[in-house]
Order: C-alpha cells, then structure tokens, then sequence
C-alpha cells in the first residue's frame, strides 16, 4: 500500500477522533469558563446520553430521534443537578468539584443496573453506511459525518457566543461575574442553562460517539480524562480552544500510536505538559 | 451569589451533602446478593459434612462485570443441582476485592481466619490471583482459579495449592490458533495486534509460536495499550502491514466491539480475522449482532459446542439472565462448581492438599470445556477450540467451533523445563529463537 494513503487515513483518523473529542469537550470548556466548576459528572452525562440514545436509536431506527431523545433526558438530568444540588455550594471550589464527582458514581452506578454491562454501540442501521474511496483511499461516512458534525456545532457555538444577547452575557459572565449580576441580569439562571447547554453537548457526544467506540461502565472517567486534557490545553472556557486542543489531541494521538507505540499514552499529556510549562492559561486561555 | 456571612452554615450542609451522596453512590457500587452466601439447599438429614467456600471476585469497579459473571456461574451450578453432594454441604462467602491485590489479599485473610474457609476461589485479575495465590498457600489453603489468565499461576508460581479450574494460561488458549491460521487456514502471513501488558504478551506468543512453527510469517506486531478506545489507527497500520491474516487478542468488555467497529467500518474483510477469546466473547457477539456472524477466534469455551453439558448449562443461564448466553466468565465459575461437585461426589469430603490432588488426579470428561485433566503444576489439559460466530434460532449468537484440538497443555511443544528456563512473555520475547 502507497505511503501518501496511509497518511491520509491517519489524519483522517485523528480529526474524526478530535472532532468527537470537540463534542465533549466543547461544553466541559463552556461551563468552567462561565461558573468556574471543573465538572466531574461530564464523563457520567456523556455516558449517560450514550446509552439513551443507543436505546432510542434501536427503538426508532432514526439517529436524530436518537440524539434529541439524549438530549432531552440529560438536559432535564443536568438542571436538575443543578438546581437541586450545585446551588448549594455555589462558589465554594472543593464541595463543587466533591459534589459533581458524586453524581458521576450516582449516573454511572444507575446506567450499570439499568443497561447492564455489555459494551453498547449504535445499531448498524442508524450509521450512514459505505465509505468514502478516492482511489486506494477508503474512508468511512460515519466518521466524516461526526467531523462534519463537529465542525458545525463549533461554527454554531462561536456564531451564538459573539453575534447574540445571550452570548455577550454568557462573555460578560465568563469576564466579571459581579458586575453582569449588578447589571440586572440573573446570573443564576444563566449558570442553569449553561449548565443545561454543556450536559446537552456531552450527550450529543455519548450518541454519535456510541457509533465510532462503545459505552460501557468506566467509559465516563476515560472521556472526561481525554476532555480535561483538550480544555487545558486550549485554554479553560475558550470554545476556540477546545476545537484547537481536540485537533491537536486527535492528531497526536493517531500518528503517536503509529509511529511511537511506545509512547502513545505519554504524548497525550506531553502537549498538555508543554502547554502548562510555556503558556500556563493555555493556547486561548486569557490571563489571570 | 454566595454572601460570606452564610457560607459556614452551607459548608456544613455541603459537607453533609456530600457524605450523603458518597454513601449513597458506595451503596449503590454493591450489586445486589454480593456479599450473600449462596442459598444453601435444604438439608435432608444425612450429614456428611460441610465445605465453606470464601469466593473473592471484583464486583465493583471496573472488572466488576466480569467479576460478578464469574460468581453468577459459580452459584448457578449450585442452584440448579442444589448445594449438597453426598451429603456435603457447600456453603459460600463471596467477598469483594474491586480488582485490588491489596484488598485482594485483606479479603483473603479475612476469609481463612475470620471465617475459616476450607478453600478460597477467585479473584479474576491477573495480580490479584498471583498474590492470593501466594498467601493462601502460606497458609495451606487450597485457591481455585476459574477465570484467572496469567501463564505464571500455574508455571513460574505454581504450588501444591493452586489449580487452574476454569480456564487457560494466555499462551496455551492461543497456540492452537496460530496452528490452525498456517494449517487449515491456510493462512503464509500473519499481522497481529494485542493488548500491550502480561495478558496481551502471552496470547501473542502462543499465536505467534504456533504460527511460525507451522511454516507461518509474522510480518508485524502491533501492540496497543489497555486504555485504547478508538482503534482506527490501528487498523490503518494492519491494512498497511498487508499480512493474509489479522490475530487480535484483547481482554474482555469494550476492547473487542470497539476493534471490530474501526476494522468493519473502514471496510476490512471478516474473513481474515482471528481473534482470541475475549475479544469475540458473549459481550462482543451481543454488542455487534448480525454483521459478525462468520467472525472466528480460538478459545477454550465455545459455547455453540453440540453437547449435553453445555446445552444444560446454557439453558439454565439462560433462565437466570434473561435469555443471555453465558460467556467465559460465567463457563469459568460454573467450570469450577462442577468439577468440585464431581470431585466430592467421587472421593467424599476432601480438604487441604486432599482436595487438589484430588482434582488434578481427575479426568473430567464430560465438563462445559470437553474432556479436560490437570498436568504436574496444576493446570488444566483440554481442548481448544477455532470458533465461527453463528446465529441461533433463539436470536442468539454462539462461538461454534469450526476445528478441535484436543489435549492442549501450557508447555507450547517444549518440555516444562525448557519452557520455566525461558525468560516470561513481553513485546521483545515471544517466544521465538
């Protein structure tokens, strides 16, 4: 086989696994910009919204019933959270972080009595089937699909964050949290749907994900463990960041597991360890 | 926003929040029954004895659906052939170790002294077993191992207390494989891609080994760490490496339906697959239905194997699990129950080093494996089989063999001693000279 394919294949590759990467990440960064939470239970909401959707996705056949059924369960999931138990510890760092890791063991515990161990994926049915072929290149839809995808969800997120009200708040937000709330807007209720928007994000990627590698019990702390690396090294609450982060790791991760097998857990979080060392808010991050 | 005048009050409530939350989410990690001796079947009298078993298995955290299959085929033999043999009573004490040496070894302890256990079985993780392995024969308790891989259990560590009861050592399930893929396969040329720790290493070697010294090529070998869940690139280099066959060995649970989905969707063919055990075990078949049906792989269990042991056994899971077919894990614990059961049955109530000589003198007949028998170090001797995926009337889908080699033992065609004087199994050492 010709070399130029091969390589074409593995940037391939490491962009459809960037862009899943995006998914999740994209809201992990949305809400540690906002409120300030590193929240844990991301892993537990992208599982969760995984499992719904492979449900729903058998059930109806339909990857977008699928997805907004995901959605849905996780948005009510995640408000819930939110209101019933995050406002609580509002502002105070540990208990925040403590009380989002207890609600992954709670989901992740509750999806292996429900859903049971199995590893699940997409029905075949529900994925866009063949592949893409230029000449000796073949190249499943699906996962150029799940680039696309991922490439339209960032264009929409950018567009919302500087064309709109609520993006200049959520901006405001991100800046001084004091004067937004002094300016009359209830910050409160925007922590709630940012919160909301972030879990939708992650469920978005537990669905469309269960089509490239399964869900299954664990899955939760591996995701959030690739998401926390993308978002450091894009800079925490940078939508651009992340997108830059995801490519980055997607990339880095399919040419090291090529090229230095060895060493393909380790350049993972080199970047990540460059990133903190020569530019400690990372690549978007601003300055505190 | 917080005001700082409220904020002790509501440290202490987050506090008790989240004492609340972390009790509930360690309850909930408990599956139900886990720590509940198995029911023991109604005593009709004749006393001749009893036998308290401790099982230690990690049925929480990240083994623990492996971990709790491995005691759902351990107590499932019991219920359905009631926990007595002649007289002799089994009673089990399951205890939890979470996949952890360390907790491993406390349960163990606490098992032969606290309760003292006549004979401990399990744990499942490699580490885990070696380390109770050693302890327990410290102390002169016998430990049975129904899932438990590692080649060293029975050959570098191996001791007058320790059996293999329900599966192989990594490099003996695999050999035959590597046999049948230069042989019948027909197969001059080989790529192979397996899990980078002890595990991975041995199932290669025995591949590995077995090919070559049937004529076959190893082109490449590509080794992936335990954490992978996206396999494309990995794909990509097996359809560089150009070889006629493809062997992968991965542990059980995601690894195997997240292999096939990157190998089928980048449009591969099936035909050129052999995978090893775990990879295309119950998890797999059920995770990837219809578009596997044909895939083939080499292991010990093959639960489409047209027999009257395993067709009792399958029906009975079956009931117990919604339908569900049982893979390796369950075969393992339900492998271990019924060799004890035969063992009591033939020679009375036996302990200690009694009860071990007693099992690996046995021939097993007619087991869930075939016809199996114990070697000087306590390991299992017995067929293995090259399985094809194949659709059941009942909507499942079974490991039917395809090819039988009967009387596999761990030596790989080399006398135990030549085989203890190598050096043990990793990437640069396959076994090859």
């Amino acid at each position: 086989m010709p070399e130029p394919v091969f390589l074409a294949q593995q940037v391939l590759n490491g962009l459809s696994f960037g862009a899943l990467l995006f998914l999740l990440a994209s809201g992990l960064t949305l809400v540690f910009g906002l409120m300030r939470i590193v929240n844990m239970a991301h892993g537990a909401f992208y599982m969760l919204g995984g499992y719904i959707g492979v449900v729903i996705a058998t059930l109806t056949g339909n990857l977008l019933v699928a997805v907004i059924a995901a959605i849905v369960a996780v948005g009510v999931t995640a408000f819930l959270v939110e209101v019933v138990l995050l406002r609580f510890v509002r502002g105070q760092e540990m208990p925040e972080v403590l009380l989002t890791i207890g609600v992954s063991f709670v989901i992740a515990d509750l999806c292996l009595a429900f859903f049971g161990g199995d590893p699940q994926n997409l029905p075949n049915s529900v994925r866009i089937p063949g592949a893409l072929a230029i000449g000796d290149l073949v190249y499943p839809w699906y996962r150029i699909f799940v680039i696309g995808l991922a490439v339209a969800i960032g264009v929409a997120l950018a567009l919302v964050q500087s064309r709109t009200r609520v993006g200049a708040i959520v901006r405001a937000g991100v800046d001084d949290r004091e004067i937004i709330s002094a300016m009359g807007v209830n910050i409160r209720w925007v922590f709630t749907g940012m919160f909301v928007v972030g879990a939708a994000l992650a469920a978005i990627g537990g669905t469309i994900g269960a089509g490239m590698q399964s869900i299954l019990p664990g899955v939760q702390n591996e995701v959030l463990l690739y998401a926390l690396v993308v978002i450091i090294i894009g800079g925490l609450g940078s939508v651009a960041g992340a997108a830059v982060g995801s490519v980055l790791i997607g990339l880095i991760d399919a040419f090291a597991k090529a090229w230095i097998p060895e060493l393909a857990y380790f350049t993972i979080f080199l970047p990540m360890a460059l990133v903190l060392v020569f530019r400690p808010t990372g690549l978007f991050g601003k300055a505190a | 926003m917080t005001s700082m005048k409220t904020r002790g009050r509501r440290s202490a409530l987050a506090a008790a929040g989240i004492a609340a939350i972390t009790a509930l989410a360690l309850t909930a990690c408990a599956p139900p029954g886990a720590s509940e001796p198995a029911p023991s079947a109604g005593s009709n009298g004749e006393d001749g004895g009893a036998l308290k078993v401790g099982f230690i298995s990690p049925t929480t955290g990240n083994f623990a659906v492996a971990g709790q299959e491995m005691v759902d085929g351990w107590n499932l033999y019991w219920d359905i052939n009631g926990a007595e043999v002649e007289g002799i009573t089994i009673e089990t004490i399951v205890e939890d170790d979470a996949g952890n040496p360390e907790t491993s070894l406390t349960k163990a302890k606490k098992l032969v002294e606290q309760d003292e256990v006549d004979f401990i079985v399990g744990p499942l993780i490699a580490n885990t077993a070696l380390a109770v392995a050693a302890y327990t024969a410290s102390v002169d308790v016998p430990n049975l191992h129904p899932v438990a891989a590692s080649d060293d259990l029975t050959q570098r560590a191996a001791n007058d207390l320790t059996v293999r009861t329900g599966s192989m050592g990594g490099s003996q399930a695999n050999y035959p494989g590597g046999e049948w893929a230069a042989t019948e396969g027909g197969y001059d040329t080989a790529v192979t891609l397996c899990a980078d720790y002890a595990f991975g290493w041995e199932s290669c070697a025995g591949f590995v080994q077995g090919f070559t010294q049937n004529g076959g090529e190893v082109l490449e070998q590509i080794w992936f760490p335990n954490t992978t869940t996206d396999f494309s690139t990995y794909v990509s280099q097996i359809q560089a490496a150009g070889a006629d066959v493809v062997y992968v060995a991965t542990a059980g649970g995601a690894p195997g339906p997240n292999f096939l989905n990157a190998y089928l969707g980048l449009g591969l063919d099936m035909d050129d697959l052999l995978l090893n055990c775990c990879a295309a075990d119950q998890g797999t078949l059920r995770a990837m239905g219809d578009q596997i049906v044909g895939l083939k792989s080499v292991s010990y269990w093959a639960e489409g194997r047209d027999s009257e042991a395993v067709a009792e056994f399958i029906d009975a899971y079956g009931e117990f699990a919604d339908g569900k077919v049982p893979g390796a894990y369950v075969a393992g614990g339900y492998m271990t129950a019924s060799l004890v059961a035969s063992v009591l049955a033939e020679r009375g109530l036996v302990t200690g080093e009694d009860l071990v000589s007693a099992i690996t003198e046995y021939t097993f007949e007619d087991s869930i494996f075939g016809r199996v028998s114990w070697d000087d170090y306590n390991q299992m001797v017995g067929p293995v089989y090259v399985r094809e995926v194949t659709a059941g009337d009942d909507g499942n889908f079974y490991n039917t063999p395809i090819a039988t080699f009967e009387d596999v033992d761990q030596w790989l065609g080399r006398s135990p001693e030549d085989a203890l004087a190598q050096p043990t199994y990793s990437q640069s050492f396959q076994g090859l000279e």
